[in-house]
C-alpha cells in the first residue's frame, strides 16, 4: 500500500513540471484580482477543455492549469479530483488530477468516476470496484456493477442481474434483489418490482409498496409519481399532496420549486402547487442552485428563481451547474459559463 | 483474538517496510509471511530462457529451452530433450543427462532416468537409484515416492522411512502428511505411525496455522481438523486448501474466498480463482484477469492485469500477459510495478 502511495508521489514529482503550465505570477486577462476563488470542496475543481485540439483542465476562472498531452479522454470532476485517460502502451490507465493540475495517483482501469463521498468507483477486467482518493482498493473488483456512493449507499450487483445496496466499510447491506433499483435520495430509493415503482430505506425495507406505474426519486421531500397517464406529487408518508392535481409530465423540486407540464408548455411551481414561473418552455429542469436549465424553441439556456434567463438561449445542449460552471455547447464545441451567464470558457 | 492480533501484528510489519516486509530472521510465527530467499529467476528472451536477478538485470544469458525457478541456488533447466540444473549465472551444477527434473525443496530433488524416478543431491550424486515409478519434491526432509500403486516414502539421506503402502501421499507440513490408506484417508508422521484424528473421505495438508481441511465420510461437506483430531471449523465448503500464511481458501456456490484460523473472511468468496498467500500476497482472478490482494485486509493492491499469476518469491512474482502465440512473461514487484517487463 505504502509503495503504491510513494509511487504516485514519485509520478506526480516527474509529471507535474511537465504537465503544469500556469504559475502564480502570471495572471491572465479574464482572471480576478483577488485570484481565483476557492474550489467548492464538493464539486470539480478542474473542468475538462479542448485547446487548439488537445485536452486540457481549466479552473473555475477560465485559466487553463494543465495541458493532457497524450491524453485520450477526460471524465467530468468531483471533490476536487479530475480524471483523465491515456494509454500507458500496454493498456488504459487514468490520472487523477487535484486543483494544482497535479496528478495525484495512477490507475488502471477501463472506466472511472469522479470521487463521490470520498469513494471512487472503477471499472476494469468486466467488474467494478472502489478505490480512495489515493488510488487503493477499498472494495475489491468483484461487483458485475455499481454505482458510485450517494448517502453513504451505493448501488451494486453481486450476481448478474439484481441491485442491491453496499455501505462503506463494502458490506452489502440490502440484498441484491431488484432489477431496477435508483439512489438514495432523502433516506428512500425507488424500486421497480412487477413494472411497478415503490420506495425503499436504506436498509431495504419497504417504505411505500410498488403501486406507481412511473416514479421519480425524492427531492426536496418530494417525489413524482405517475398513476395511469397522470403525474402527481407524493411525500414520505406516502401521502398525495396538492389536492386533486395532476400533470402530464413532473420534474424534481429544488429550492422549493419543479417543472411540471399541464399543456405543450412547462412551467414551474411551488409545493403548494402554485404556478411561479408560467408555462413558456419547450423543456425544463430542475433547479441546481438557484438556476434551471431551459429549453425555448432548439435553444438552450438558464433561468432564475423568477424566470428571468441568465443570457439568451443560444446553446444546443447544457449541463447543469457544478463547481459555480456549466457546460454548455454550440455546434459540436463544449465551452462554460458562470452563473452571470458569461462565458468563463468560449465554445471551440 | 490471539490470532487477530498476530495478523494485526504482521499487518504492521507488512506496511511499515513496503518491499518485503517479512526477513529470513525474523523468529517464525506460524501462519506468518516469510521471505524467501531467491537468488535469480527465470526470464525468456526470443523463446530462449536465461536468468535475472532481484533488481531485473539478466545475470544468465538466454539458452535454455526451458528455465524453471530458483530452489536451493539451482534450477532445473532443459537442454534439447534433456534436464539438468543451472546456477544463476547460467552455469550447470548438474550436468543435463535426466528426461526430467523436479526442483530442489529439500537435500535431494526428484529426477527420472530411462530407468524410472530417483532423487539426486546438490552434487549431482543420484543418491536414490532410478527404481521408481513416481517421485514428489522434499517436504520437511521427507519425500513421497511411488513403487506400482503404492506410495511410501524416503527421507533426506535417500533411505526408505515408510515402505510404499498408500494409495495416495501428500508432503509433510508441521510434522504431518496426509496419506490414503484402504480405509480412508489418515494423517500420520514419519515414523508411520498415525498422528491424530480418525479417517476421512479426502484430507488436504495439515498446514501453517495447524489445521487440515477434511471431508468426513459420507459428507460433501469440508471441515478443518486440528492436532487433537477435533473437528476445529465446523464448516460446509464445497472444497477446502490447505492454510498457507494463516489464511485458507474455500469454495462456496463456486466461488473461492479467504479464511483465518478461525473462519472468519478475508475475503467472502467471490473469487473466480486464486493462489495461495505467498509473502503476504495472494494472486487472485474476479472475472478474466489476476491481481493479488494483501494479507492486511483482503483487498486488491494493484489493478487486475495479468493472463497468469504467480506466487511472489522473494520479493517479486512472475506474471504473464497475452496469450496464445504471444503470452509474455514478467516479473513485478510488490506495488505492481515490473521488475522485468513481459518478454516472450
Amino acid at each position: 500500500m505504502r509503495a503504491f502511495r510513494l509511487r504516485a508521489a514519485a509520478l506526480a514529482l516527474v509529471l507535474s513540471p511537465l504537465l503544469v503550465q500556469g504559475c502564480d505570477s502570471t495572471v491572465g486577462p479574464g482572471t480576478p484580482p483577488d485570484g481565483p476563488a476557492a474550489p467548492a470542496p464538493s464539486g470539480p475543481a478542474l473542468f475538462p477543455v479542448m485547446q487548439d485540439g488537445t485536452r486540457a483542465l481549466m479552473d473555475a476562472t477560465g485559466r487553463v492549469v494543465v495541458t493532457l498531452e497524450g491524453y485520450s479522454a477526460t471524465r467530468p470532476g468531483g471533490e476536487g479530483l479530475t480524471p483523465a485517460r491515456k494509454w500507458d502502451g500496454q493498456r488504459n490507465v487514468w490520472d487523477f488530477f487535484d486543483a494544482s493540475g497535479t496528478p495525484v495517483f495512477r490507475i488502471a482501469a477501463d472506466e472511472v468516476d469522479a470521487p463521490r463521498q470520498g469513494l471512487i468507483r472503477i471499472r476494469i477486467d468486466g467488474r467494478s470496484g472502489f478505490v480512495d482518493p489515493i488510488g487503493r482498493f477499498i472494495v475489491n473488483p468483484y461487483l458485475y456493477d455499481a454505482r458510485s456512493f450517494q448517502e453513504d449507499h451505493a448501488r451494486v450487483k453481486t450476481t448478474g442481474s439484481r441491485w442491491g445496496f453496499m455501505d462503506r466499510s463494502g458490506r452489502v447491506v440490502v440484498d441484491p434483489q431488484w432489477s431496477d433499483l435508483a439512489d438514495l435520495s432523502g433516506g428512500r430509493a425507488r424500486f421497480r418490482s412487477n413494472d411497478l415503482y415503490g420506495y425503499i430505506s436504506a436498509t431495504g425495507e419497504e417504505l411505500i409498496p410498488a403501486v406507481y406505474a412511473d416514479a421519480r426519486s425524492f427531492a426536496g421531500g418530494l417525489a413524482a409519481v405517475r398513476e395511469g397517464q397522470r403525474w402527481f406529487y407524493i411525500d414520505g408518508q406516502n401521502a398525495r399532496t396538492m389536492g386533486s392535481t395532476t400533470f402530464i409530465s413532473a420534474g424534481d423540486f429544488s429550492d422549493g420549486l419543479a417543472p411540471v407540464r399541464t399543456e405543450n408548455l412547462w412551467e414551474y411551481i411551488d409545493a403548494a402547487g402554485a404556478r411561479v414561473i408560467g408555462p413558456q418552455f419547450d423543456e425544463a429542469r430542475a433547479f441546481v442552485d438557484g438556476l434551471a436549465a431551459v429549453r425555448i424553441g432548439s435553444a438552450w439556456t438558464f433561468i432564475d428563481r423568477a424566470g428571468t434567463p441568465i443570457r439568451p438561449p443560444e446553446f444546443d445542449e447544457v449541463a447543469d451547474f457544478e463547481g459555480g460552471l456549466a457546460a454548455v455547447q454550440v455546434n459540436g464545441a463544449t465551452g462554460y459559463i458562470d452563473r452571470s451567464g458569461a462565458y468563463v470558457w468560449i465554445p471551440r | 483474538m490471539r490470532c487477530l492480533s498476530l495478523f494485526l501484528l504482521a499487518a504492521v510489519a507488512l506496511s511499515a517496510c513496503d518491499s518485503a516486509a517479512p526477513s529470513p530472521d525474523d523468529p517464525v510465527v506460524p501462519g506468518t509471511p516469510v521471505l524467501q530467499d531467491v537468488s535469480a529467476y527465470p526470464v525468456r528472451v526470443d523463446s530462449l530462457w536465461g536468468f535475472m536477478d532481484a533488481e531485473g538485470r539478466l545475470v544468465a544469458a538466454p539458452r535454455f529451452a526451458f528455465a524453471d525457478e530458483m530452489y536451493g541456488g539451482v534450477a532445473a533447466v532443459q537442454e534439447g530433450a534433456l534436464w539438468g540444473y543451472a546456477r544463476p549465472d547460467g552455469s550447470l551444477a548438474i550436468p543435463a543427462t535426466y528426461r526430467a527434473a523436479g526442483r530442489f525443496t529439500g537435500a535431494l530433488a526428484p529426477v527420472r532416468t530411462d530407468d524410472g524416478w530417483g532423487y539426486v543431491d546438490a552434487a549431482g550424486t543420484l543418491v536414490v537409484p532410478a527404481t521408481y515409478d513416481g517421485a514428489l519434491e522434499m517436504a520437511e526432509g521427507y519425500a513421497a515416492v511411488r513403487q506400482g500403486v503404492l506410495w511410501g516414502y524416503v527421507d533426506a539421506a535417500g533411505a526408505v522411512v515408510i515402505e510404499p503402502q498408500y494409495a495416495a501421499a501428500g508432503p509433510f507440513s508441521n510434522g504431518v502428511a496426509a496419506v490414503q490408506t484402504a480405509d480412508g484417508w489418515r494423517f500420520i508422521r514419519p515414523s508411520g505411525e498415525v498422528a491424530f484424528g480418525a479417517t476421512y473421505a479426502e484430507a488436504r495438508a495439515f498446514a501453517d496455522v495447524g489445521l487440515a481441511p477434511v471431508r468426513e465420510p459420507g459428507s460433501d461437506a469440508w471441515k478443518f481438523v486440528d492436532a487433537s483430531g477435533a473437528i476445529s471449523l465446523n464448516t460446509t465448503y464445497a472444497s477446502a486448501e490447505a492454510f498457507s500464511e494463516g489464511f485458507a481458501r474455500v469454495v462456496e456456490d463456486g466461488r473461492t474466498g479467504f479464511i483465518g484460523a478461525d473462519g472468519s473472511f478475508l475475503v467472502v468468496p467471490k473469487l473466480a480463482e486464486a493462489g495461495p498467500f505467498s509473502e503476504g500476497l495472494a494472486a487472485v482472478r474476479f472475472n478474466s484477469r489476476w491481481t493479488y490482494i494483501g494479507r492486511a485486509d483482503g483487498l486488491v493492491v494493484m489493478s487486475p492485469l495479468f493472463s497468469s499469476a504467480g506466487p511472489f518469491r522473494g520479493g517479486l512474482a512472475q506474471v504473464t500477459t497475452g496469450s496464445g502465440d504471444n503470452l509474455k512473461t514478467g516479473y513485478i514487484d510488490r506495488s505492481g510495478a515490473y521488475v522485468w517487463q513481459p518478454t516472450r
